[in-house]
């Protein structure tokens, strides 16, 4: 059954490209130049973005539309030893690279690239999905899960390189402590970090650790056991939240005595500082000169202070019990009014 | 052909209010006549626009000839008018601006467009004629979906697309059509290039 797509007039061909989801533009402009050219001219992605999901089985891109997560189309890098025979090529640079189709659980279509996985490949397919889709990166997603050391080193230099001003990028999986500090003293991004990886190992006196200068807009540490009050001040974010910390709650007065005394407007704006027991808020906020607002407290929040830093900026903190499995405490600070 | 003996699209009278309850006659270009509801014309544009302008009464319908549809075929018309009476009443969607759109394609629309290929692209031509804006998203919805799964060379197959080297093999079949005179002149024009010469005089 053929129908001839070009003889229909061009606003029908616009109307019929743009409801075509990415895989099926994406391979259309294998067909020949002048479907390449049609695409890119008539085509203008709106409301997607580009997601980047790097692991060890594969690199993923995930275009997903805004507002509406469960609508997606993925396209798979996977390592040539993993190609299957019955693939076909498609058009990248200049280059004519096996791929195939395959089917999820859930009968969505997904289009898996063999290609080996080097970081001018992943740059060759990137650049040409945003020659042909101009859609913006949202973020990347690195998973350090069985992924050789050197390896995941250069795509976290490449997300330095190429995409420092994504709006996200996020770093999961395991490494050696060691590891995880070098991931901290080489990382650039400029928007969000979050830096949900998990360390192998710790050193046994978080005091003691080098001390690691971070800068983003806003900073995410899953497991910041690792992490003194002193690392803490080294991160410079607007917004940073902290995870299965192992401070004191003395320790973590000392940081906010040293946080309200500064009296030029601070640049962190939200501070979240979250651990698997209970605190003495009593100690937390001793010398804060603290206001009990208890009366204007939210539902889910176990009680409510405000104090007045040096700069003038107000203060509010919270202490909060959070859900889930494990139990899980912790003092929310939002400085400004 | 006979108002009486005209194809006769299914009305859901039930949905109509009886003081909107008008008819207009429309007839194809292999002559086939159609009655079809206010409510369903207002799914198309271009008709509402048309008969809105035209101020037709009821006696005005039955007593002057039907209006002419001069470039749709009888088949691709009782298609057309199937799907407005069948979405009558219906709000004509609005784009999110959204690309790549989310079109959903609904049991009847389905149904109704499963038909060969050459009458379905009369049903775009003829959606897109008529400005009938949800069923010319299923119609082109539709062909997309024909996308799904294809390789380059199936969705050349598919959708007639040349390849490159055919595009080239026209392109030069094309040259070599042209006036032979101006053959000669370009020939001699590129032989004074080769020559080092920047001006043909």
């Amino acid at each position: 059954m053929t129908l001839p797509l070009f003889k229909l007039p061009i606003l029908v061909i616009k109307l019929v490209l743009e409801t075509m989801g990415f895989i099926d533009l994406f391979v259309l402009t294998s067909a020949s130049s002048k479907t390449k050219r049609i695409v890119k001219n008539l085509i203008t992605i709106r409301n997607f973005r580009m997601n980047i999901f790097i692991k060890k089985e594969a690199i993923v891109f995930c275009f997903q539309k805004i507002g509406n997560l469960n609508y997606l189309n993925m396209i798979y890098m996977e390592p040539e030893k993993k190609r299957r025979d019955d693939v076909f090529r498609l058009k990248i640079g200049t280059n004519n690279v096996p791929s195939t189709f395959d089917e999820t659980v859930d009968n969505a279509i997904v289009l898996t690239i063999y290609w080996k996985q080097t970081i001018d490949h992943v740059t060759k397919l990137y650049n040409t999905f945003f020659e042909i889709f101009k859609t913006p990166l949202k973020g990347i997603n690195i998973d350090l899960k069985d992924v050789a050391v050197e390896t995941y080193r250069s795509w976290i230099k490449w997300n330095n390189d190429y995409f420092f001003d994504s709006l996200y990028l996020e770093i999961v999986g395991t490494s050696t402590f060691h590891d995880y500090v070098w991931i901290l003293k080489n990382v650039r991004t400029k928007n969000m970090l979050f830096l949900n990886a998990e360390p192998t190992d710790y050193p046994e006196d978080p005091e003691n650790n080098e001390i690691v200068n971070v800068e983003a807009a806003s900073v995410y540490i899953w497991f910041g056991r690792w992490m003194s009050m002193q690392q803490l001040k080294a991160i410079k974010a607007e917004s940073i939240t902290v995870r299965r910390v192992s401070s004191t709650d003395s320790q973590i007065n000392t940081f906010l005595r040293e946080m309200k005394a500064l009296e030029v407007p601070s640049y962190l704006k939200k501070l979240r500082v979250r651990f698997n027991r209970e605190a003495n808020p009593a100690v937390v906020l001793e010398g804060l000169d603290v206001i009990n607002e208890d009366l204007e407290r939210p539902d889910d929040v176990l009680n409510q202070w405000s104090f007045t830093m040096a700069s003038g900026e107000k203060c509010t903190a919270i202490y909060v019990e959070y859900e889930g499995d494990v139990p899980e405490f912790g003092f929310e600070f939002q400085v400004g009014n | 052909m006979s108002v009486e003996n005209a194809p006769v699209v299914d009305v859901d009278e039930a949905a109509i209010p009886v003081e909107k309850k008008m008819y207009y006659r429309f007839e194809s270009n292999d002559k086939k006549e159609f009655r079809v509801s206010e409510l369903a014309i207002q799914q198309s544009e271009t008709l509402n626009r048309l008969v809105e302008a035209m101020g037709y009464t009821s006696e005005d319908v039955e007593n002057k000839p039907a209006i002419a549809i001069e470039n749709i075929d009888g088949k691709t018309l009782k298609l057309v008018f199937q799907w407005c009476e069948h979405h009558k009443g219906e709000a004509i969607p609005v784009d999110d601006g959204s690309v790549p759109k989310i079109v959903e394609i609904p049991e009847f629309d389905a149904k109704l467009m499963d038909i060969d290929n050459g009458l379905l692209f009369k049903l775009i031509w003829a959606a897109d004629y008529l400005n009938i804006v949800q069923l010319l998203n299923v119609s082109c919805k539709k062909v997309a979906n024909m996308a799904q799964g294809k390789t380059p060379a199936q969705l050349r197959r598919v959708y007639l697309l040349p390849s490159d080297e055919e595009d080239e093999a026209a392109k030069r079949a094309a040259q070599e059509a042209q006036d032979p005179r101006a053959r000669e002149v370009e020939e001699e024009f590129e032989e004074r290039k080769r020559q080092g010469g920047n001006s043909f005089f």
